[in-house]
């Protein structure tokens, strides 16, 4: 295998099978590419599909979901393998970090036990190779005492506890690919930049390539090289993380970079966004941003702007800023 | 001086750990804590995981009790209160939780359940009004009013904390706990719900104690901030003067952990922490001799390992429980 990137996303659709039996389109023209030692910010709002597309690339869309298109992971397509197939690439190639701990851990188990399964399960490891393996994970991510945590239960610990307990779970198999869904977004800015470094040190020594997922802009700049804003399902712009945060192209990610909470001398209220995120049943007609952009013109709701390169390494879905941009 | 709306009096909270782990043992979740959040105010507490900031707004919230101190709620001991007394004063306390998932119940639509607390008011206003109300306040949070007919596990986590501030305001409480409550929110969902705090605030007067670990949400809408470390209050004062110029140690170093827009890739080298930092448990035992944030602290001297600094006034308005504030008042910001 020659020069296959890590992960390929082609022209992937996500739709959701109503009880009706009609389809929702969610997703809709998604494509990235992935090398080792990326690292990849996606940022949208709550409900632009973020989930859906890490849990895609995980193979674990929920039933309802059809996915088209192509996820190939060093060459393989993923879509095309069977659940066994793909339960074993989830265990070794590719590691996610969920947004709710909770719901990532068996309240059962202690969470020695949690880390220390896959372990034995992948790595082939003895249960006592793997449960002293699962303290030193622990401690990495800063859980105080962690011989003795080891043998907590979930419940016992606070949500950043828990948090940290479901990163050392997907950081034990060493992954090539790691999917981060708001990894810390329940953690306090202490642990944050440790548990950021750490994931920053998998990238830079191991060559791991990192998807975060995150609505903290700060937290991108931080950890992201790329950046790429999505908003109802669709890609409304990518580059590079300065470029982007600094230059942005697309009127959407302005507004999200103006609503950066700050304190306003003047006591004015925060900029925020007029309006809300439409439901996928009711996408305004043409650009999907278009109810509630400020730039908008009466171009914008003829048709779905189509996905540009204005330039090298970056693109943008806007009709006005592929006419703005000099060609 | 008027009385607080809260007046936190030595608080204590210690979880027993025994029987779970090899050797029993003792959190000391708060350490003597001692506060007060004046009515009508935005107050932001501030601090890392595991530093007690839940469980003070559990014991404010009536959920859980103090082993030792008090909490004086509008005039009455919390904790003195007859179940039927502390239900009245529950209706003008509301909290929002870190956690929106176990909170919301699965089976009921979002309308009924943002309606909820409406129901336990002595006047229940009617049905219309109940309607009126839950539609302006699902608005108010970002949803819409076909979202009103839909059950919890068909929102996004950002949607469903949504509904959970929604529930949380809609009596019009005086004072509201919001525990992590906006962490999880996206920018301009997030914006719109600092935007109604403040309003609410400025408007009717409600009084907030606003539990986060962002700083720069707490700087936005913060009148004042308490800064907890190991269960204890280490600074408190106005928001805006205590991240413009802290003066604890601990202060600069969650501020300057914090990521920004404007800061890109991986921060400058931090000196590496003193091996017993790492070793230093997150939680302590029983209070110990020095002061708890001794192993992390570039400004330690020799005091420090011998006598534990209390909560100090500094300037006017401006507390820390630091033996070398002053140091922090010349050093450059
Ligand atoms: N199992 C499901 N059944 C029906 N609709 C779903 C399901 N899962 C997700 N959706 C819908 O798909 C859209 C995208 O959901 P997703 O969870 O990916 O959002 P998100 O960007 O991760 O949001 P957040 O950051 O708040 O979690 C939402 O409109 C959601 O309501
Ligand atoms: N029910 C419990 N049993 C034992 N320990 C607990 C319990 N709840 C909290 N703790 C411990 O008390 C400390 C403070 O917890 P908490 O108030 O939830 O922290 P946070 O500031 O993150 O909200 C943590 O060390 C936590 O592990
Ligand atoms: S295409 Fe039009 S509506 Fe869409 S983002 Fe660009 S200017 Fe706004
Ligand atoms: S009292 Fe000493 S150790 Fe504690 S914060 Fe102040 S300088 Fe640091
Ligand atoms: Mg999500
Ligand atoms: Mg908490």
């Amino acid at each position: 295998m020659s020069a296959a990137p890590l992960l390929s996303v082609e022209n992937l659709d996500i739709a959701m099978r109503l009880p009706d039996g009609g389809r929702l389109p969610i997703v809709k023209d998604f494509s990235l590419t992935l090398q080792a030692g990326d690292t990849l910010g996606i940022v949208g709002e709550s409900g632009s599909g973020k989930s859906l597309l890490s849990l895609a690339v995980m193979g674990l869309l929920p039933p309802a979901a059809i996915a088209s298109g192509r996820i190939l992971l060093e060459g393989r397509d993923l879509m095309a393998l069977d659940d066994d197939g793909m339960s074993r690439v989830r265990g070794r190639r590719i590691g996610m970090i969920f947004q709710e701990p909770m719901t990532a851990l068996n309240p059962a188990m202690t969470v020695g036990d949690q880390i220390a399964e896959g372990l034995v399960r992948h790595e082939k490891l003895s249960w006592k190779a793997a449960r002293e393996a699962a303290v030193d994970l622990l401690d990495r991510v800063r859980i105080p005492d962690p011989r003795a945590r080891a043998k907590a239960y979930p419940h016992q610990m606070s949500g950043g506890q828990r948090q940290r307990v479901g990163i050392a779970i997907a950081v034990a198999m060493r992954p090539a690919l790691m999917i981060a869904d708001e990894p810390t977004t329940a953690l306090d800015v202490t642990v944050q930049a440790e548990v950021l470094e750490i994931l920053d040190d998998l990238c830079a020594r191991e060559g791991m390539a990192l998807m975060l997922i995150s609505h903290d802009l700060g937290v991108i700049a931080r950890m992201c090289a790329r950046t790429l804003v999505l908003y109802a399902g669709r890609r409304m712009e990518e580059g590079d993380t300065r470029g982007v945060l600094t230059e942005p192209l697309n009127p959407y990610t302005r507004g999200l970079l103006r609503a950066v909470p700050r304190r306003r001398v003047d006591g004015a209220p925060l900029d925020t966004i007029p309006g809300t995120v439409p439901g996928f049943a009711r996408l305004p007609e043409g650009c999907v941003f278009s109810d509630r952009c400020g730039d908008v013109v009466a171009a914008c709701r003829a048709g779905e702007p189509a996905w540009t390169q204005p330039r090298p390494n970056r693109g943008v879905r806007c009709i006005r800023a592929q006419q703005e941009m000099p060609a | 001086m008027k009385t607080p709306l809260i007046d936190i009096r030595r608080l204590t909270r210690d979880y027993a750990g025994g029987g779970l782990f090899a050797r029993p043992s003792l959190t000391r979740a708060l350490d003597d804590l001692t506060m007060t959040v004046e009515a009508g105010t935005i107050h932001g507490i501030v601090g890392e995981s595991g530093c007690g900031k839940s469980t003070l707004a559990r014991i404010l919230m009536a959920l859980d009790r103090p082993t030792s101190g008090d909490v004086i709620l509008d005039g009455a001991s919390l904790f003195d209160l007859s179940p039927k007394e502390l239900m009245r004063k529950r209706r003008d306390f509301q909290m929002v939780f870190q956690d929106p998932f176990g909170s919301l119940d699965p089976r009921q639509r979002v309308a009924r359940i943002v309606a909820e607390p409406l129901h336990v008011l002595d006047e229940k206003p009617s049905r219309a009004a109940r309607r009126e109300r839950v539609m302006a306040m699902l608005e108010a949070v970002g949803l819409n009013a076909a979202q009103a007919e839909r059950y919890p596990h068909e929102f996004s986590g950002g949607q469903r904390q949504r509904i959970a501030i929604a529930r949380a305001l809609i009596t019009e409480p005086k004072l509201v706990v919001a525990d992590e409550a906006v962490s999880a929110l996206d920018l301009s969902v997030q914006a719109q719900v600092l935007n109604l705090i403040t309003r609410l605030k400025r408007e009717r007067g409600v009084t907030f104690l606003f539990i986060t670990h962002n700083l720069a949400v707490v700087d936005a809408v913060a009148d004042q901030v308490g800064v907890m470390y190991r269960g204890r209050l280490v600074e408190s004062g106005p928001a805006r003067a205590v991240f413009e110029r802290p003066l604890h140690p601990y202060t600069r170093v969650l501020a300057d952990a914090e990521p920004s827009v404007t800061k890109f890739g991986r921060p400058p080298a931090r000196p590496a922490p003193p091996a017993a930092a790492l070793a230093a448990p997150l939680t302590h035992g029983p209070p110990g001799q020095g002061c708890a944030f001794l192993p992390r602290c570039p400004l330690a001297g020799p005091r420090c390992a011998a006598e534990a600094p209390v909560l100090r006034q500094v300037l006017p308005g401006r507390q820390t429980a630091c033996h070398h504030a002053e140091q922090m008042l010349c050093a450059p910001a």
